[in-house]
């Protein structure tokens, strides 16, 4: 009798624990999931943008509002290593392995041309960034760097009122290493 | 024995609640105080396709930062309750002033047994592993800062450790009734 009580109290920790094992899974992994998904990342496309009633900027071809949006094409043509993405808001500089030094000069051209003040923000985004990259913005005869060469960067803004017009010079300026490409992205956006 | 299972899935329910709305009421506080714009945005290529974007890293940092703090103490304040029952309440070790003083107050049933203590007790500091985890994935990721994952590293060492205290001095007091049990 005592034997069989002692394989009675085997079989249910055995069945206890066989059923624990998918329930601490369950109670452990479902949380954690959604915890994970919870966590906050920085905006990559433009209809996140376009949500927060933002006037989301493309190149020359898409999305122009109330911003106008130009840029150097000479440069575009001529220039190996720099493309502009007319899909998204995305503006890529592709370094290629083969060179050893960069210096892209190029322009861009804001035109406000809706009745309200419009606020153009500038923020550099990259998945990796070479330690001597340098991009800057000038605005007049102030250049602001954006991405400095330590791989710190700042979001510019640049307050626009109707009718203004203002040409903004860009500059890159790095030395790489032959290494896989790199691409670095500045969304554009307006208020 | 038989109701383990159950009883492990209602002790870990409450944890894993916490644990997420500890996150969440993080996020909806410092984005309201700070004034940050957000949005959802919906990334098919990643694990997990809904995610909530902000404008700039900084952002991004400041809430994750907080909303991970909010968790750990979310998680944390049910464990003290827990802990505070295992080291205080316990009925193989209650003092007898605790006894008198709780039955005056008509609370002697706060007094609970090592089986209803120690199986939510290893939920809550489970989960708080969990929050630790999380924090340092986070952490790795550059979104939260690292003095909240060296917080919350020291939160879980202490709280370990005052939980394996307990269990410690209930096998010495189980030990010594056994003695007792056979001289």
């Amino acid at each position: 009798m005592s034997m069989s009580m002692n394989r009675l109290g085997e079989i249910i920790l055995t069945v206890s624990i066989f059923f624990m094992v998918p329930i601490l899974l369950v109670v452990l992994v479902v949380p954690t999931l959604i915890v994970s998904n919870l966590s906050p990342t920085v905006r990559t496309d433009d209809y996140a943008v376009v949500r927060k009633n933002k006037t989301v900027l493309g190149t020359q071809s898409s999305l122009v509002k109330d911003v106008e949006v130009r840029f150097n094409d000479e440069l575009l043509k001529t220039s190996p290593a720099y493309r502009i993405n007319t899909d998204n808001i995305r503006i890529s500089f592709i370094h290629l392995a083969e060179q050893k030094h960069t210096v892209l000069n190029d322009s861009i051209f804001l035109k406000n041309r809706s009745d309200e003040n419009k606020t153009v923000y500038f923020i550099p985004r990259f998945d990796q960034i070479p330690s001597d990259v340098e991009i800057a913005l000038t605005v007049g005869n102030i250049s602001n760097v954006i991405i400095d060469s330590n791989g710190n960067y700042w979001p510019q803004e640049i307050h626009l009122v109707p009718g203004e017009e203002l040409l903004l010079g860009f500059r890159i300026d790095g030395r790489y290493e032959i290494h896989s490409d790199i691409e670095i992205d500045i969304e554009i956006s307006v208020e | 024995m038989k109701n383990l299972p159950l009883k492990m899935l209602r002790s870990f329910i409450y944890p894993a609640g916490f644990m997420v709305l500890g996150k969440i009421v993080g996020m909806i506080f410092i984005t309201n105080l700070n004034n940050y714009p957000f949005s959802l945005q919906n990334n098919l290529s990643e694990t997990f396709s809904i995610q909530f974007t902000y404008a700039s890293v900084e952002q991004v940092q400041m809430v994750a930062t907080i909303s991970n703090l909010f968790m750990i103490i979310f998680v944390l304040a049910g464990c003290l309750f827990w802990l505070i029952k295992a080291l205080f309440f316990h009925d193989s070790h209650e003092s007898p002033r605790v006894i008198v003083k709780l039955s005056e107050l008509n609370m002697i049933s706060f007094i609970s047994d090592t089986y209803s203590i120690y199986v939510p007790l290893f939920a809550w500091v489970l989960y708080v592993w969990l929050c630790v985890g999380l924090i340092g994935v986070d952490t790795y990721l550059d979104k939260s800062n690292l003095w909240l994952l060296i917080f919350s590293l020291i939160i879980g060492i202490v709280i370990t450790g005052l939980s394996f205290y307990d269990v410690q001095r209930e096998f010495q007091i189980k030990n010594k009734l056994y003695v007792h049990e056979y001289e």
